[in-house]
């Protein structure tokens, strides 16, 4: 139903989740890797957004799920990090509290995530280096720590940014060499020779 | 009537009336509001608001102007203080932001309106701190949708799609972020009058519309993003509020309800799993939270009242004008071509409001929307399931439907 099949033999399908405080930059760090833009004002997240992105050269297509960061918003969280391979927990070099609340991200992932998961922690907003609160190296030890994979990031300058999701999908496990199961139960037989294969999108 | 839509010009005094925002209003102070707005500067989620207020409508001329912002900002902290036990949701910033448009800005009337909504009409707790009554909303939706669409049910259960992905935005938003605005006025007109039932009605009725196209998707992120992008293009605004009035078939209250009951215990033995303790006490506003500040404020209250009749009539007509503003393309043209399957729609079809990642999916082709069929307020029960509980006739067997 998704891709042909020697496509999905290839390539491997990551779902990704961004988690982090509100207004930490997670849905700019989002844009700014997919379609490479950046506004200084983009309209908030409420529930989850989704996109994609296809590696070519790393042969993974990233399913990206950007959440809503406020506190409100937590209890949902579940549903998308649900199986996960990888998540980025991003916070915001300018504010303390974003780093605490990345740990407690960390700490809920350590406790109900996937224990295979990539964890990456990134420190958004690199680009205000003056308004700096959170210092690299307290960042750097508290990733040592917990097996983080580290990077400070600016979605606005485009520091680091295509680096942070090139090296999760480097670190992302071999896919075994079966492919994936064909999804979706039912799926109407009539028309769907008229319909346009869709999942090659992105 | 009300289901065919209020005119603009009108809405003001009709929401305030059917929505009970009126009555709300007559229960308190006359300076009431702006003893709030004074209140809500100390509101403990100003920062949040103002954050927010950034991120609303970001293209919108007015709401991403300093004025509009501001505007929202007064609104929003000022409810925040008035219910403090709810404060501030994002979401709250979409709902009044439209609000303010559509009501050439009547910051008391947002006001009432959303007080009205959180504290009266919506689900309880829709807005508590783990959004609660929305989670319990989004359980109750799936199982119509088992009841009303079983092949899609089954098919979002095979592709692991949990349709709180996809309508946690429309009900905490009320659709303000998810349909043409034009299309949100609508659901709005009957949401007021009718209450919550109508957000099942539409959201059911997206799905309806959408159903054969979903069903052919196999992955849910796929999904999701073309059905956000089908809302997002749903300018056929009378074929949806049609298709939830007479195609859904009945929805009583009490259906809901049942639903609801089921699902508070599923939601807080859930919550409880994960350590949170369930607050599902409702959106009700503490009374006299804010009284304390009250007296501290009441100086210069008087300017500002003043201050507030001028920007009034400072603010000309231009509801309509605004309204379309938010939209690119917001008339009730004939559906959009398709993009992504089926036979080309006429060469007329508008274009998709915004540039999207994936092409919609595109309802079948249709004959250009005709006016809403002709007898007004056909009670749903009307449609095929006459019975409480029955499924509506599977979509392609349903007449009437302009979709199908």
């Amino acid at each position: 139903m998704a891709a042909p099949l020697a496509e999905l033999a290839q390539q491997q399908t990551a779902k990704l989740v961004l988690l982090g405080e509100m207004g930490s930059g997670k849905s700019s760090l989002v844009l700014r890797y997919v379609k490479g833009q950046f506004f200084d004002y983009q309209a908030s997240t409420v529930g989850a957004a989704f996109l994609t992105k296809t590696l070519p050269e790393l042969n993974v297509k990233f399913e990206i799920w950007d959440t809503a960061g406020q506190e409100r918003y937590h209890s949902l969280a579940p549903m998308y990090y649900r199986g996960a391979a990888a998540a980025i927990i991003v916070y915001d070099i300018t504010s303390p509290d974003s780093f605490t609340r990345a740990k407690s991200w960390v700490r809920e992932l350590q406790r109900q995530g996937n224990p295979n998961m990539i964890m990456a922690l990134a420190g958004n907003k690199a680009d205000l280096e003056g308004q700096r609160a959170v210092t690299v190296e307290e960042a750097q030890a508290y990733a040592a720590e917990n097996g983080l994979f580290y990077v400070e990031t600016s979605a606005k300058t485009s520091a680091n940014v295509n680096e942070l999701f090139e090296e999760i999908a480097r670190k992302l496990p071999k896919p075994e060499a079966a492919p994936r199961p064909p999804q979706g139960g039912i799926v109407l037989s009539e028309n769907q020779q008229q319909q346009p294969k869709k999942s090659t999108c992105c | 009537m009300i289901r065919k839509g209020v005119p603009p010009t009108l809405r003001n005094w009709v929401w305030m009336e059917t929505s009970g925002a009126n009555k709300k209003k007559a229960g308190h102070a006359a300076n009431y509001y702006s003893i709030m707005v004074k209140a809500g500067e100390e509101s403990q989620y100003k920062k949040d608001i103002e954050t927010d207020s950034t991120h609303t409508f970001p293209d919108h001329p007015w709401l991403s102007s300093p004025d509009g912002r501001a505007a929202l900002c007064r609104v929003l902290q000022a409810y925040s203080v008035h219910n403090e036990r709810v404060g501030y949701v994002r979401a709250m910033n979409t709902i009044v932001g439209l609000m303010l448009v559509a009501l050439n800005r009547n910051e008391e009337a947002a006001f009432w309106l959303l007080a009205a909504l959180v504290e009266d009409i919506l689900y309880p707790g829709t807005y508590s701190r783990n959004l609660e009554g929305c989670q319990i909303e989004m359980r109750a939706l799936d199982e119509l949708i088992g009841t009303k669409l079983p092949r899609l049910q089954q098919h979002f259960q095979a592709i692991d799609f949990d349709i709180s992905m996809l309508a946690t935005d429309w009900y905490l938003c009320l659709f303000s972020v998810s349909l043409p605005s034009e299309t949100v006025m609508r659901t709005w007109d009957s949401l007021f009058y009718e209450g919550p039932k109508i957000l099942f009605r539409v959201a059911l009725a997206m799905l309806k519309i959408y159903e054969d196209n979903m069903l052919r998707v196999g992955d849910a992120g796929e999904l999701l993003m073309r059905m956000r992008n089908a809302a997002a293009t749903m300018h056929q605004r009378d074929v949806l509020m049609a298709t939830a009035f007479d195609h859904i078939g009945s929805l009583p209250m009490a259906t809901i309800d049942k639903f609801r009951e089921m699902k508070q215990r599923e939601v807080e033995e859930m919550l409880a799993g994960r350590g949170i303790r369930a607050d599902v006490s409702g959106g009700g506003a503490s009374s006299g939270g804010a009284a304390p500040s009250v007296e501290k404020v009441k100086q210069g209250l008087g300017k500002f009242m003043a201050g507030m009749t001028k920007m009034a009539e400072k603010v000309a007509d231009k509801t309509a004008e605004q309204l379309a503003k938010m939209n690119t393309r917001d008339d009730g043209a004939p559906p959009a071509a398709s993009t992504s399957g089926a036979p080309a729609a006429p060469a007329a079809a508008p274009a998709p409001a915004t540039p999207a990642p994936a092409a919609p999916v595109a309802p079948a082709p249709a004959a250009p929307v005709a006016p809403a069929p002709a007898a007004p307020l056909v009670p749903a029960v009307a449609a095929p399931a006459a019975a409480e509980g029955i499924a509506a006739a599977p979509a392609k067997e349903e007449p009437g439907n302009p979709f199908l």
